[in-house]
């Protein structure tokens, strides 16, 4: 698996984005203020020619102005003129004086096509024109003939329009006077009319080099409005028409009035950017605007611009794709490097599995010799690596046709199954195998060669010889056996069918005895119950008639009474005894640990309640704790106990002993008096039931006491025996047998 | 010692003699009265018929009861006494000669206030009669 790209190489990655961003943004800065700096440089050379250009124009239009004002000097300065002048006026019929005047005059006009020359005298009245003129025109132009006259100068005026023919001109006022007697006497004026159309607009339009924008505009100030002098370019009928208000500022013109100097850019009346340059016209009221589109000077620029574009683009994009091929670069190296350490790890995982597999493994090619082997092959050939190497593969083997007909057969089907041969080791010993192999082929599906697998079967075929043997002998005893058993098992058959017949039986007998106890009990109980009552009616109608008739009763009465009462008594005892006599071979023994110490205490105890007169000396040795049923061990104790007491009862001194011992597997208890013993020729009789061994006016007592003892004692699993001595007393024995598993109890 | 009440429930007509004389014996005077089966007992309390509800007479102080009794036995009776609301306490003492440690625990479990076994010896019948009387009657007040 190929690990995806480390954090380094993002990282590599994030600061070679960084820097192309960052040098992306400086190349296009840079790019911006190289476009910057163009157009300021293109903007300075533009507004270095206007203002050349309107150097130039201004130098043009005072160089005119100073011509005519030259023209209008010749007839200034000459002196004779104005003496002619003077004549003429006193005289003016005459041709000759007319002519003197006249010919000046024509000389003027000669030497530039002025629209006309106008002589006027002192009461403004036109005397002599070139062209003709209007009558007013004298009165018309007072103000400035007499401004001429207080100047004592050549005036030239502004452009002004003539509402007549509505054409404009420029009025050069020369002043014609005489000097007397060092005073200036006023003669008349003479007006040179310039058609500023002449040369004046023409020379201000000429544009110095081929521009489609560029122009000019003479202007000056008219009150709140700037007034365009000239003939435009760009809009026609402009002299004297085309104004703008002062406020305008962003108009060239305006700025130009408002007295800025040189160079600037603006919005001319077209609503277009334009730089402008601005000269004022000395000794004029007129400024000299030079502008041009800015657009056209620009123009190269934009072409420029584009250009710097395109390079920007290219050098980002050439940046771009360096960058791109950089990391690209690390990419690739990257993951070669991984795939070299996974192709690595993977053949050496390969390499680890061939040679680890106890298998012998081959690889062989398709003429039959081996290419590859792992260490189980050379072990068991018993040859080194580079000696298989290139040999034959069948002649490793016992059967070399086999052999080469087998990897023939994969060559042919592509795979040959568990196909047995022997390969032979070089110390001669043979290895029984069975061999798995397939072909292997490269990626384009060409065949490279066999894969073959080898496995040691010696073990295998040995084993099964053996398997062979056994099998063969385990039938024989087979054989045997199952006639035996067959035997055995009719036998147990038989038997089988005997013994559920017993268990049938002895079902049925316990059934019944299970009924018969049953019955037993409720017989027991009810006819105990049914003789007790008439007991108790005689003993207590004996008792009634004793007490109610005490006085009517003779002694003899009352002792045969007396005897009625003794009697049923006894009867009642006897009933009680047979009954729980009857009932010790039906009841159940709940075994536990006895602490018979304990119980030898309880018996006694109430044993003394009930002989409170008796003065026994009473012993109790050790006694070891035994198992058994409580309540039963506690009446063989009373039984043994009472008799104890009832047997010494003619001894002064009553002696009653009680103890145990363990011997084997049983513990001995014994029950000891010297009481009045017993015959042992009557031992037999000792524990029967109703026998007595002594009268019953001797000790009382139905005789039942020690055969309760005994049944008690054998249903413990116990013995019990006796040994006595008349007059000497008695010891009376039990065992109670030790049992591992007890319950607590 | 006015008029109290003891049933007797009982079947053997020579222990009922014993029982009475043993009363005479002992001194108490009261009225008495000896149903000789279950059947009768349960029809004196319990039927419309009976004595104590047609005559409408009091509850006794004292039932004793024997348990071995024909029709309907005591440990009937017993039940049907100590599961009505009426006569659950009224105190009974079952006198039976019965020593079955079954029939002692079901007494008990019953409610039965004390389980005496009739003795054979007939002093001893005298006296336990005695005694029944001394506790139950003499001695003890009753809850209303």
């Amino acid at each position: 698996m190929i690990n995806p790209l480390p954090r380094t190489i993002n990282k590599t990655l994030l600061i070679a984005l960084a820097i192309f961003i960052s040098a992306s943004s400086a190349i296009t800065i840079f790019g911006f203020y190289i476009y910057q700096y163009q157009k300021k440089e293109i903007g300075r050379a533009a507004s270095q020619q206007l203002s050349a250009i309107a150097e130039l124009k201004v130098w043009e239009i005072t160089t005119w102005r100073n011509e005519r004002i030259g023209d209008a000097n010749v007839i200034y300065q000459n002196d004779s003129f104005a003496e002619n002048v003077a004549e003429y006026f006193n005289n003016p019929l005459s041709p000759e004086l007319k002519e003197n005047v006249l010919s000046l005059l024509a000389s003027t006009q000669k030497s530039y096509h002025y629209q006309n020359i106008l002589l006027i005298d002192k009461n403004k009245t036109v005397r002599l024109t070139m062209q003709k003129y209007d009558p007013d025109f004298g009165f018309r132009h007072a103000d400035i003939i007499n401004q001429a006259f207080d100047l004592n100068d050549i005036i030239v005026s502004d452009i002004h329009r003539d509402e007549r023919d509505k054409s404009e001109h420029i009025s050069v006022v020369i002043p014609i006077s005489m000097i007397k007697k060092s005073r200036s006497i006023p003669i008349g004026t003479v007006i040179i009319l310039v058609d500023p159309q002449l040369r004046l607009y023409p020379t201000i339009k000429k544009w110095p080099m081929p521009s489609a924008t560029g122009e000019a505009l003479l202007v000056h100030r008219e009150g709140n409005d700037v007034v365009c002098l000239n003939e435009l370019r760009h809009v026609k009928n402009t002299p004297l028409i085309l104004r703008h208000p002062i406020t305008k500022i962003s108009l060239p013109p305006v700025k130009a009035v408002l007295g800025f100097q040189s160079a600037f850019e603006g919005i001319d009346y077209r609503k277009k950017k334009v730089f402008a340059a601005v000269k004022a016209v000395p000794d004029t009221t007129w400024f000299l605007v030079a502008k041009i589109d800015q657009e056209e000077i620009f123009a190269s620029l934009t072409m420029r611009f584009w250009l710097i574009v395109f390079f920007i683009l290219g050098a980002i994009s050439i940046l771009g794709i360096l960058v791109a091929y950089v990391w690209r670069y690390q990419q690739a190296k990257y993951y070669r490097e991984q795939y070299e350490l996974e192709y690595k790890r993977a053949f050496m995982y390969a390499r680890s599995l061939i040679e680890a597999s106890l298998d012998p493994l081959v690889t062989i090619s398709t003429e039959g010799k081996i290419m590859d082997v792992n260490k189980s092959t050379e072990f068991i050939t018993g040859r080194t690596r580079n000696e298989l190497i290139g040999s034959d593969f069948s002649s490793y083997f016992t059967e070399p046709e086999k052999a080469e007909r087998g990897y023939k057969h994969v060559f042919e089907k592509g795979v040959i199954r568990d196909y047995p041969l022997s390969i032979r080791n070089i110390s001669g010993q043979a290895t029984d195998v069975l061999y798995n192999a397939v072909l292997y082929k490269d990626e384009n599906g060409e065949v490279q060669g066999i894969f073959a697998a080898a496995r040691d079967v010696t073990a295998l075929r040995r084993a099964e010889k053996e398997l062979k043997v056994a099998h063969d002998e385990l039938e024989l005893r087979v054989e045997e056996r199952t006639d035996d058993l067959k035997r055995a098992n009719n036998a147990l058959e038989l038997e089988i069918r005997e013994r559920k017949e017993v268990e049938k039986l002895i079902a049925l007998r316990t059934k019944l005895l299970e009924v018969t106890n049953k019955e037993l009990e409720s017989f027991s109980y009810s006819v105990s119950h049914d003789l007790r009552a008439p007991l108790r009616a005689i003993d207590g109608y004996s008792r009634m008639i004793l007490r109610d008739q005490r006085d009517h009763l003779n002694d003899e009465a009352k002792r045969k009474f007396d005897l009625i009462r003794t009697n049923t008594q006894m009867m009642g005892r006897l009933i009680d005894d047979l009954l729980s006599f009857s009932r010790l071979g039906r009841l159940e023994i709940n075994m536990s640990k006895l602490d018979m110490e304990g119980l030898v205490n309880d018996v006694w105890m109430e044993l003394q309640i009930i002989n409170p007169d008796r003065k026994i000396d009473f012993n109790i040795q050790s006694i070891p704790p035994g198992q058994g049923d409580r309540t039963l061990i506690k009446q063989v104790y009373s039984n043994l106990l009472s008799n104890a007491v009832k047997y010494t009862k003619s001894k002064d001194k009553a002696y009653i002993e009680t103890g145990g011992y363990q011997e084997r597997n049983e513990n001995i208890y014994y029950v000891k008096d010297n009481g009045v013993g017993f015959d042992m020729d009557y031992y037999d009789k000792l524990f029967g039931v109703f026998q007595r061994l002594h009268s019953t006016d001797e000790y009382e007592g139905t005789g039942v006491g020690l055969a309760i003892v005994q049944r008690i004692i054998h249903r413990h699993g116990g013995r019990v025996w006796a040994e006595g001595q008349v007059e000497e007393g008695a010891v009376f024995y039990f065992t109670l047998p030790i049992k591992d598993c007890l319950t607590n109890g | 010692m006015d008029n109290m009440d003891i049933v007797i429930v009982e079947d053997n007509y020579h222990d009922v003699e014993m029982i009475l004389d043993a009363l005479d014996e002992s001194g108490i005077k009261s009225d008495f009265l000896v149903c000789r089966d279950g059947a009768e007992a349960v029809r004196q309390f319990f039927d419309p018929t009976g004595g104590f509800i047609s005559e409408k007479r009091r509850l006794p102080k004292l039932i004793l009861l024997d348990l071995k009794l024909p029709k309907i036995n005591g440990m009937e009776v017993l039940k049907l006494l100590k599961s009505d609301h009426k006569t659950k306490y009224i105190p009974v003492v079952v006198f039976t000669s019965s020593n079955e440690a079954r029939d002692r625990k079901e007494s008990y479990e019953l409610g039965v206030n004390s389980y005496l076994v009739k003795p054979l010896d007939a002093d001893q019948f005298a006296v336990h009669i005695g005694q029944i009387i001394d506790y139950w009657i003499r001695l003890n007040v009753n809850a209303d």
